[in-house]
């Protein structure tokens, strides 16, 4: 579980807080946490990952807050580079160039602000001056083309698969 | 409520997002309770999320596992150990408990079948004893007939019974008497056949009292007879024949 899943929960854990050290003890903590609550999850409200990936958002949150950490501003861009680290899309398969391309960016902008860097609805409307209701549109549009992706790589899949 | 329109309207990617109050939370969650189509959708949503997480991965040090695994409470790790011994333990007594109920109704079985057939050969056997009964009993008849001595006398049937057919096969010198029936009137209800010695100067003698009438029949032997009679009495013999049923007679020797 943590060989699969560690990067992913790094990556949201890492755009919140936004500091490489604090980020690694959140991590470690999360895991903790889910090796101690694993009985808690179930199966029918989310996926393991969905599961996994809250308590990851709320503790990387709580993190910034117990620890006096600076809020960015929901309008900062931000780059991994910058912090001497790297993303992990060529080993999961899944090149992140390729997805963005396919997202448009008032959709992807919502989904990295409120799915990875954990910011609300709220603040979103206010730092973008978006109406709720069109965050909420917007939002299952941009999940519906993610959903649609997964699809077409699982039919590429079959085919290759098919194919060997 | 249209679950379509529920579906559309972006709720349930707010739920996954972790984005909805603790009461909205909880409607979301019965409706997911209740409606599959809803469960489903959830799901894919769910999935869609975890490709693009999985995308935007960010690779963690390794120190981070190693510093995890070491302070993973020992306990937590031999639980899994522990508890892995209740199953075996579980699926060691379903397997015995299997193996018991199967020799038990393997028992059950074999014993049900060992009865039947034992039921069954002491049905074939008493057959086979009564075969072979009728066996001896006609080889005596055929070796007694044969000896010397022996007479064959037909019946002299009374007009009633006209069409009765019986020999006696009658020995002075081994005092053996023989009723081959060959062809008998038919009895009513509660009759029988019955034999008699006639006596110069007595009263009739009764003797064996018969119902077959296609058989032979091994009967007694008075030297001091001059006739056998046979009459039909009532089933059990009588000491007095009724000589309106008188079938025929028999000159001894």
């Amino acid at each position: 579980m943590y060989d699969a899943y560690a990067d992913a929960l790094f990556g949201i854990i890492f755009r919140i807080i936004k500091r490489r050290e604090e980020a690694e003890e959140v991590l470690q903590t999360v895991f903790m946490k889910i090796w101690d609550n694993i009985d808690s999850y179930t199966d029918g409200k989310s996926t393991i990952f969905t599961w996994m990936a809250s308590i990851a958002r709320n503790a990387a949150i709580d993190c910034t807050r117990s620890r006096g950490i600076k809020a960015s501003k929901v309008t900062d861009s931000f780059s991994i580079s910058e912090f001497g680290l790297e993303t992990k899309q060529a080993e999961k398969g899944i090149d992140i160039n390729k997805l963005n391309e396919k997202l448009p960016e008032k959709y992807r902008l919502l989904i990295e602000k409120m799915y990875l860097e954990g910011y609300t609805q709220q603040e979103i409307s206010d730092a973008y001056e978006i109406p709720i209701g069109t965050i909420k549109t917007r939002m299952r549009e941009a999940i519906n083309i993610l959903r649609k992706e997964l699809q077409d790589e699982k039919h590429l899949l079959y085919f290759l698969t098919s194919l060997s | 409520m249209n679950i379509q329109e529920y579906i559309s309207s972006g709720i349930l990617e707010l739920y996954a997002l972790g984005q909805l109050s603790p009461s909205e939370a909880i409607e979301v969650e019965t409706m997911i309770a209740q409606h599959a189509e809803i469960r489903q959708e959830l799901h894919q949503i769910n999935l869609g999320l975890e490709r693009y997480a999985l995308a935007n991965s960010i690779t963690a040090p390794a120190i981070i596992k190693e510093r995890l695994f070491k302070e993973l409470p020992p306990k937590n790790i031999s639980a899994p150990a522990v508890d892995a011994v209740k199953p075996n333990n579980f699926i060691g007594n379903l397997v015995l408990g299997g193996v018991l109920a199967t020799a038990l109704i393997l028992f059950f079985n074999q014993r049900t079948k060992y009865n039947d057939l034992k039921a069954k050969y002491e049905k074939e056997k008493v057959f086979c004893d009564s075969i072979q009964n009728v066996t001896t009993s006609k080889y005596q008849f055929v070796n007694d007939i044969r000896k010397e001595g022996n007479n064959v006398v037909k019946i002299a049937a009374t007009p009633k019974y006209a069409n009765t057919v019986i020999y006696l096969h009658t020995n002075k010198n081994e005092k053996l008497n023989y009723l081959q029936l060959n062809n008998l009137p038919p009895l009513a209800e509660g009759q029988a056949y019955q034999l008699w010695s006639l006596q110069e100067g007595k009263d009739p003698v009764p003797m064996e009292v018969f119902k077959d009438a296609d058989a032979f029949v091994k009967v007694g032997y008075f030297d001091a007879t001059v006739n056998y009679a046979i009459t039909i009495e009532k089933d059990g013999g009588s000491q007095v024949p009724n000589l309106e049923n008188l079938v025929g007679t028999f000159k001894a020797g």
